[in-house]
């Protein structure tokens, strides 16, 4: 029948049968049982109302009696006052309670109007006129019985209501035996019912599950081969993203070292170029030296020149005093000239003093003196004369040396000049490449820096992905302890579910002598 | 049992004077309150009151008897005056639970404030406001209050002006809450 039908369409008609039948006796017993809850609703919804009506009344009235109670022995007018109010208050909604009554009423309006005239007659007339002993007299003697009349009437009240919701009661059970009868027997019959579709259900259901479990038996052992296979897989997942994990740690490490060490760089870099653009403005101060230096030595070279040229004019004009010398040496010749024609002179003023006797014998001595003086003039003009031609003579000698001495001197500083200069251009020319080779490491200074700074840039996108990648390790790792974890559950789920289909065949076969 | 409830209540609660004292204890707290209520007595507003009633009586109260008075419900205006006026005011705060009343007279006896209604209207020719208006303190016998059936003793004081009693302070006290 099953496989005819199949499982899903022979459970769907032994269901519907079912749930007709149930159907069928539930509309049935819930018809029932709403018509006795109704009646039970509308029994206990009254008995409430009344309950309520005598409990109001109750609490009312006792309130009255309480508030008297206390205003008997009450000596603070403003309390009496305000006792008083709410005594009459209550009254009035004693009065309210007995025209909303749901019950029997007019007895119990009776009695209230005379309670009610009672107490009117307490108050004002004995307690608000002092008269204490009178009013507790009073009070127990002719109110008090009233409020017990009216309390024990709204108690027979109360009976009644109780002895009408007892019999609601007893009604309502009588009507539930009487449901349980119709319930126990519909049930019965839709026990039979099952039972019989049961019994052919089971039938073909036993069959069909043994073949679903001995397939269920074949997929549990290749789930399990497979989760043990997955686990494993996890596990060396698990420990290559260890590893991982730890290379990458260590290279983030590295990254990070090197980083700080660009970052060194860039700041020898810095330091550097900074250094090197002190040097060329160093080598620029150099320049201008070597260039005032040069310009010194041309001065020099000048001013050594307008030497040799002032030696020259020395030279003539040392000539010009030789010829000076040389005139005074004639001129001194001139002298002896005259000294020799002096003496002549004086010896002939002699003769002729020797002539004129006694008369000439003092021109004689004047002649004498004279020929004496011109004996002393010529020798004072030999001796000139011989001086003049020692200073011609080593007038010569001086120019000669100093000339010899000058033209080396010159000579001299002429090949210092030309050394000093040839020094100072080749100096010139080496700050020059200096200061080429100076600005061409400034600009590779400044190439390494930006270099650096890339390389730095690089470096922290380096680190970034080596974060980025750490993560994913991580993550990498979790996914394989997670799934180590779901291979280990599933595992378990096909250690569990070859557990049920075990029971499931031990349910089908009845006995465990059946399991293989 | 109407007869016999009747009786019981009347042999319970007639006033009775009863011939026993104060223990030493309750009359070393009653000589103490007797200070309190002298210093009442000299408020101010008390003796201004007494000044004003001993000065012009009240109209409405010119024909008052003790029948009349007695005729006054607690809460008819005229009752309730010498419970509202200053004086009255001044009497309710200083009630305590040891206090069970408390009232005020003229120097003709007649009410100027109380704490709660008194059964006369006037004391005049009785010792407790006659020994106050002689400059005395009174102290009457241990009595059952009728309408609490509680012990009390009652106490007068006079209020002085200047020396000279122009009223009397009558207060009564609880004697089983004199501690």
């Amino acid at each position: 029948m099953i496989k005819k039908l199949g499982l899903q369409k022979y459970l769907l008609i032994i269901i519907s049968g079912v749930v007709f039948i149930s159907l069928i006796s539930s509309l049935f017993t819930v018809a029932y049982i709403q018509r006795s809850i109704t009646g039970l609703i509308k029994a206990s919804e009254e008995s409430a109302r009344t309950t309520n009506n005598i409990i109001n009344l109750s609490i009312d009235i006792s309130s009255i009696q309480s508030g008297i109670s206390a205003l008997l022995t009450e000596k603070d007018p403003d309390v009496i006052e305000a006792s008083v109010a709410a005594i009459q208050a209550k009254s009035k909604k004693v009065l309210v309670d007995i025209s909303q009554c749901q019950f029997d009423c007019p007895s119990i309006a009776e009695l209230n109007i005379n309670y009610d005239k009672k107490v009117s007659e307490l108050i004002n007339t004995k307690i608000l006129l002092g008269k204490t002993s009178e009013a507790i007299e009073y009070y127990i003697g002719d109110v008090s019985p009233v409020y017990l009349k009216v309390l024990a009437d709204l108690n027979n009240k109360g009976d009644i209501v109780q002895k009408n919701t007892d019999l609601q009661l007893k009604q309502s059970a009588e009507q539930a035996v009487q449901l349980k009868y119709v319930i126990a027997s519909s049930s019965g019959l839709m026990i039979v019912i099952i039972l019989l579709g049961g019994l052919s259900f089971r039938k073909s259901l036993v069959k069909a599950l043994n073949a679903i479990s001995e397939e269920l038996k074949m997929s549990t052992s290749t789930i399990k081969d497979t989760s043990n296979k997955v686990a494993s897989t996890s596990d060396f997942l698990s420990e290559s993203s260890t590893e991982q994990n730890a290379s990458i740690q260590s290279t983030s490490q590295a990254v990070q070292e090197i980083s700080s060490m660009t970052e060194v760089n860039k700041n020898n870099v810095g330091i550097s170029t900074k250094n090197a653009q002190e040097s060329q403005e160093q080598i620029g101060e150099g320049k201008l030296a070597i260039s005032n230096m040069l310009s010194a030595i041309g001065k020099i070279s000048s001013s050594n020149n307008q030497m040799v040229s002032q030696i020259t004019k020395n030279e003539n004009e040392f000539g010009e005093v030789i010829h000076l010398i040389q005139d005074i040496d004639s001129k001194t010749k001139i002298i002896n000239d005259i000294v020799f024609q002096t003496k002549l002179l004086s010896f002939n003023a002699s003769v002729e003093a020797a002539r004129a006797g006694e008369h000439g014998k003092g021109f004689s001595v004047v002649a004498e003196e004279i020929g004496n003086l011109a004996v002393m003039s010529g020798k004072a003009a030999t001796e000139i004369s011989e001086l003049l031609n020692n200073s011609v003579k080593r007038v010569n000698e001086i120019v000669k040396n100093s000339q010899s001495a000058m033209g080396q001197i010159v000579e001299t500083g002429k090949i210092t000049i030309a050394e000093g200069t040839k020094s100072a251009n080749s100096c010139h020319q080496i700050f020059d490449r200096i200061s080429e080779e100076s600005s061409q490491i400034c600009s590779i200074l400044e190439e390494i820096n930006a270099g650096t700074l890339e390389q730095s840039k690089g470096i922290e996108e380096v680190n970034k992905s080596m974060l980025q990648l750490n993560e994913v390790a991580n993550k990498g790792e979790q996914i394989s302890q997670e799934s180590f974890q779901m291979s280990a559950k599933l595992n378990e789920q096909s250690e569990q579910l070859s557990k049920i289909v075990n029971e499931l065949v031990v349910m089908i076969d009845g006995s465990k002598n059946n399991l293989n | 049992m109407k007869l016999f409830l009747k009786v019981a209540l009347c042999c319970l609660l007639t006033s009775q004077v009863y011939a026993e004292d104060l223990s030493k204890e309750q009359a070393t707290a009653l000589a103490k309150e007797i200070e309190t209520i002298k210093k009442i007595a000299a408020e101010p507003k008390i003796i201004e009151a007494i000044k004003a009633a001993n000065a012009a009586p009240l109209a409405d109260y010119k024909d008052m008897s003790q029948d009349k008075w007695k005729d006054l419900p607690v809460l008819d205006p005229k009752v309730r005056y010498f419970s509202k006026n200053p004086a009255g005011e001044v009497l309710k705060s200083k009630k305590n639970d040891k206090i069970t009343e408390l009232f005020l007279n003229a120097a003709d006896g007649s009410k100027v404030a109380f704490i709660s209604k008194t059964s006369g209207w006037t004391h005049k020719g009785k010792a407790k406001h006659d020994d106050p208006m002689a400059g005395k303190t009174w102290q009457g016998p241990v009595e059952m209050d009728e309408s609490t059936g509680l012990k009390s003793v009652q106490v007068a004081v006079p209020v002085l002006d200047g020396g000279k009693a122009i009223g009397s302070l009558v207060t009564g006290f609880s004697i089983t809450k004199l501690k």
